[in-house]
C-alpha cells in the first residue's frame, strides 16, 4: 500500500568518495527550502538525521563563519538520544553548532543536585528540561482539600524552582524547561474536568504555578500546546514508551526540536525582528493598481475579505508585540498609499509600519535597503509574499531572510506565518515595544536631516536628552538583553547573565554599572546603552560598553565618556583604560577610543589578535561635545 | 517473499545510510556495525512506514534476526493486504 510512496526527502545522496560535498549541498537546499518543515514521520526525521550526524562537522567546518556554538544539556524524564539526533539537525537549520550533553535516563535530579555530575563538568550554557507527568511526585489521593492540592503545587514547583537555581548557579546561563502535558487518559472520565484533584487540573495548576514564579532566564516551551495543535492522540504512543522509553510520538520529534531550536537560537540572538509584507494579493484580495480602491478585498460581507481582515489583525497585534513591520510592494508609492488612506476596512494603518517601499526595484535590492535604513541584519528579517517567483529570489540570493511559504488560500496566511514560529523570543520588554514606534518616527527624523542646513543643526533639532539611571536589581533583565543582544556597538564582544551582573550590584563588587536612558522629540527608546567599569588600583577599566544600533551617530557616546571620567575623578583614579577586541560584527566600533581621545598603548600579551588597547589619563582628559541635555536620576 | 526482501533490504540502506548493505536471513545486529539499541528503534519505525503495517510490543521483543523480520512481515502485510 505504502509501496513506492516513500518520502524521496528521506534520500541524501549516498555516501562516496565525494559524496560529502554533495551531502553538505543537499543539506543546505534543505535547510533553504523549508523542506524539513513539511517531513510527516519519525522515520523521515530520523533518517535525515542520522545522515546529518555523518557530514555535520564538514558543515560546520564550511559555515563557521555564520555559525554560532553552543554548548546544550538535555535532560528528561524519558529516552532522548533519538530526540537529540534530530534536535542537531533543527539547530543546524538555525545556525546553532550544538555541542549535547545528555544525562542518562531519568538523572535529572541527580545530575543538578550533584555539583560534581556529568552536566557541570560539561559546563552547558543552556539546559533543556523535558518532563512528562511521571516525573511529578506523587499526587494527592482523590477527595484531597484544596488546602493539600495547593501544597502539592507548592512543592513540586518550589522542586523545580531549586533546580533552576542550582543550575544556574552551577553557571548555565538559560534554562528551557517544558510545561507538562497533562495526560491522554483520564481515570476519572468526564469528572477529570470537574474536579480540582483530577490529575489533569493538578497539570494546569502546576503550569500555572509555575508560570508565574518564571525568573527571567528560565523560558517555558509548552508540551501540552504542541500536544494540542498536532492532537494528543496523534501525540501520544503508547508502545514506543513501553519498549523504548520515548516521551511522545516520534512523528513529532522535529516539530518539538525545531520549537526548542527556536529558543535556542533567540538565545543565540539569531532571532527575527522585522516583518517585510508585500501588499497587493497579500494584506488585501486584489491589485490596486489595477482593482482600484472599491475593487480590493478587505473586511466584511465578503469571506475572502474577512480572510484578509483577519490577517491583517493578526498582523497588527505582531507588530503590538514589537515586531517591526515594512511593506515592500511593486507599485508606484501613492498608489500603495491609497488603501490605507482611502478604504474604510483596512487594520492596518500607515504608522503601523516602519517603513513603506513601494518602487519597482528587485524586492532583494529593497529587502537590502530595508535592513541598512532600519539598522539591523538581513538575518533579522522574515518575508512575507503571496507570489512564489519573488519567495525563490530571496531564498536563492538571501538564504539569511526568513521566507514564509504562503498558501494559495488567504485563509491560511495566518496558521503559515503563525506555525513558522519566526518570532518565539525569549523576552517581551517595553523597550520592544517603543522600538516599533521609534522605528516609525525614525522616518520623521530622515525628513529632518535631509531639511536641515548641518548634521550639528539636525542633531541640535532632536532635542535629545539622555538620562543616567539608577541602576537596581529590577534593571537587571533590561540590561542583560542589550547587552547580549548587541553585537555591533560592543567593544569587547561582552556576554553576561543577569546572575553576573546582578553580583555587579553587590556589596563590595569592584564593578559599577552605569545604564542610559535616551529620547528625542520623536520617541523614547528606553534604556540603549549600558558600561560597565572595573575599579583597578590606580585605574578604571571598561570592561562592558554596548549602545543600541538606533542611537547610533547622535552623540550619546560623547555624553556616556563624560560620565566614564567624572566617575573616575571622583574615586581619585589616574587612568581610563578601554579594550576593542574584535568580533564578526563590531568593526563600527574600530576606532572609538581613538576618536574619544584615548591613546593607543601596548595590550596584554594574553589578548588575541587584532585586540587594542587604549588609554586616557584622567588630568588632561578634555570632557566631549554634543547636543544632548544630560541628567541623573539618584 | 522476494518482493518483501528487496524493499526491506532498501530500508536497511536508508536507516544505516551505507548502500553497500546485503541482508540475509541470518543477519542479527552483531553483523551491521550501527545496528544498536538505539537504531533498532529508528529501523523499526521506517519498516512501519514502508510496509504501512504496525508491529505489537510483543512483536517488536520477539524479532531475533532479519528472517524474523522478513517472516513478520509476510504475516502482516499479507493480513493487511486480504483486510
Amino acid at each position: 500500500m505504502t509501496h513506492g510512496t516513500q518520502s524521496r526527502s528521506g534520500l541524501a545522496p549516498a555516501k562516496g568518495a565525494d559524496a560529502y560535498s554533495d551531502r553538505i549541498i543537499y543539506f543546505e537546499e534543505l535547510f533553504r527550502s523549508g523542506g524539513l518543515d513539511t517531513l510527516r514521520t519519525g522515520s523521515e526525521v530520523l533518517t535525515l538525521a542520522h545522515q546529518f550526524q555523518k557530514i555535520e562537522s564538514q558543515f560546520f567546518e564550511k559555515h563557521r563563519e555564520e555559525m554560532a556554538e553552543k554548548r546544550v544539556a538535555i535532560m528528561a524524564s524519558f529516552s532522548t538520544q533519538h530526540l537529540t539526533t534530530v534536535f542537531k539537525l533543527y539547530l543546524a537549520r538555525k545556525g546553532i553548532l550544538g555541542t549535547i550533553y545528555e544525562a542518562s535516563y531519568n538523572s535529572v535530579q541527580f545530575e543538578i543536585m550533584n555539583r560534581d555530575s556529568g552536566m557541570y563538568n560539561f559546563a552547558p550554557e543552556i539546559l533543556i528540561l523535558l518532563l512528562s507527568p511521571e516525573a511529578l511526585p506523587d499526587m494527592p489521593a482523590l477527595f484531597a482539600s484544596s488546602d493539600e492540592l495547593q501544597s502539592w503545587v507548592d512543592r513540586t514547583a518550589e522542586r523545580f524552582q531549586t533546580w533552576w537555581k542550582l543550575a544556574s548557579a552551577g553557571g548555565v546561563r538559560h534554562i528551557f524547561h517544558s510545561l507538562l502535558p497533562a495526560p491522554l487518559f483520564r481515570p476519572l472520565g468526564a469528572l477529570e474536568a470537574n474536579v480540582l484533584f483530577s490529575p489533569t487540573n493538578l497539570i494546569r495548576w502546576l503550569n500555572l504555578q509555575l508560570v508565574k514564579t518564571r525568573p527571567n532566564n528560565v523560558t517555558f516551551f509548552d508540551l501540552e500546546a504542541m500536544a494540542a495543535q498536532v492532537g494528543k492522540e496523534n501525540w501520544t504512543d503508547e508502545r514506543n514508551a513501553f519498549i523504548s522509553k520515548q516521551g511522545f510520538s516520534m512523528d513529532y520529534f522535529g516539530f518539538v526540536s525545531s520549537s526548542v531550536a527556536n529558543l535556542v537560537a533567540a538565545a543565540a540572538g539569531k532571532h527575527k525582528k522585522c516583518l517585510v509584507i508585500d501588499l497587493d494579493n497579500t494584506l488585501w484580495g486584489g491589485v490596486i493598481g489595477e482593482d482600484g480602491i472599491e475593487g480590493i478585498k478587505v473586511g466584511p460581507g465578503d469571506p475572502l475579505g474577512e480572510a484578509f481582515s483577519a490577517f491583517q489583525t493578526y498582523i497588527k497585534q505582531l507588530k503590538q508585540r514589537g515586531v517591526i513591520l515594512a511593506a515592500c510592494s511593486k507599485n508606484f508609492d501613492d498608489v500603495a498609499r491609497l488603501p490605507f488612506q482611502k478604504h474604510p476596512n483596512m487594520v492596518l494603518d500607515l504608522a503601523d509600519f516602519a517603513l513603506f517601499v513601494a518602487n519597482w526595484e528587485h524586492k532583494v535590492d529593497n529587502l537590502q535597503t530595508i535592513a541598512s535604513r532600519l539598522n539591523i541584519g538581513l538575518d533579522s528579517l522574515v518575508f512575507v509574499d503571496d507570489s512564489i517567483a519573488e519567495r525563490e529570489q530571496v531564498r536563492r540570493f538571501l538564504p539569511q531572510v526568513g521566507v514564509v511559504d504562503l498558501p494559495e488560500d488567504p485563509a491560511g496566511y495566518i496558521r503559515a506565518i503563525d506555525f513558522a514560529g519566526h518570532f518565539d523570543w525569549l523576552e517581551l520588554s517595553r523597550e520592544d515595544l517603543m522600538r516599533t514606534d521609534s522605528y516609525v518616527t525614525e522616518n520623521q527624523r530622515h525628513v529632518m536631516l535631509s531639511l536641515a542646513c548641518d548634521y550639528n543643526d539636525y542633531l541640535r533639532s532632536l532635542e535629545m536628552q539622555a538620562t543616567f539611571v539608577p541602576v537596581d536589581q529590577s534593571t537587571v533583565p533590561r540590561l542583560t538583553q542589550l547587552i547580549n543582544k548587541t553585537n555591533q556597538f560592543n567593544l569587547r564582544g561582552s556576554r553576561y547573565s543577569q546572575n553576573m551582573i546582578s553580583d555587579f550590584l553587590g556589596d563590595g563588587s569592584s564593578r559599577h554599572v552605569i545604564a542610559v536612558d535616551f529620547k528625542d522629540r520623536f520617541s523614547h527608546f528606553g534604556i540603549t546603552s549600558c558600561v560597565v567599569l572595573e575599579r583597578q588600583s590606580d585605574a578604571l577599566f571598561i570592561d562592558t560598553w554596548v549602545m543600541s544600533c538606533r542611537v547610533f551617530k547622535r552623540g550619546l557616546e560623547f555624553a556616556v565618556v563624560n560620565n566614564i571620567l567624572n566617575f573616575a575623578r571622583a574615586l581619585g583614579l589616574g587612568r581610563i583604560i578601554g579594550e576593542y577586541l574584535p568580533t564578526k560584527r563590531n568593526a563600527i566600533v574600530s576606532d572609538l577610543y581613538t576618536d574619544l581621545g584615548f591613546e593607543k598603548t601596548a595590550p596584554p600579551m594574553a589578548l588575541s589578535s587584532g585586540a587594542l588597547r587604549f588609554e586616557l589619563p584622567v588630568v588632561c582628559a578634555q570632557r566631549r561635545d554634543h547636543f544632548i541635555t544630560v541628567s541623573t536620576l539618584e | 517473499m522476494a518482493a518483501i526482501k528487496a524493499r526491506l533490504e532498501s530500508v536497511f540502506q536508508k536507516v544505516f545510510d551505507d548502500q553497500s548493505i546485503r541482508i540475509h536471513e541470518g543477519m542479527t545486529a552483531d553483523d551491521v556495525e550501527e545496528w544498536d539499541s538505539v537504531m533498532h528503534i529508528s529501523l523499526l519505525i521506517s519498516i512501519e512506514q514502508e510496509f504501512g503495517i504496525q508491529f505489537r510490543t510483543e512483536e517488536v521483543m520477539s524479532v531475533a534476526n532479519v528472517g524474523d523480520f522478513i517472516t513478520l512481515l509476510e504475516k502482516k502485510v499479507e493480513a493487511h493486504d486480504t483486510k
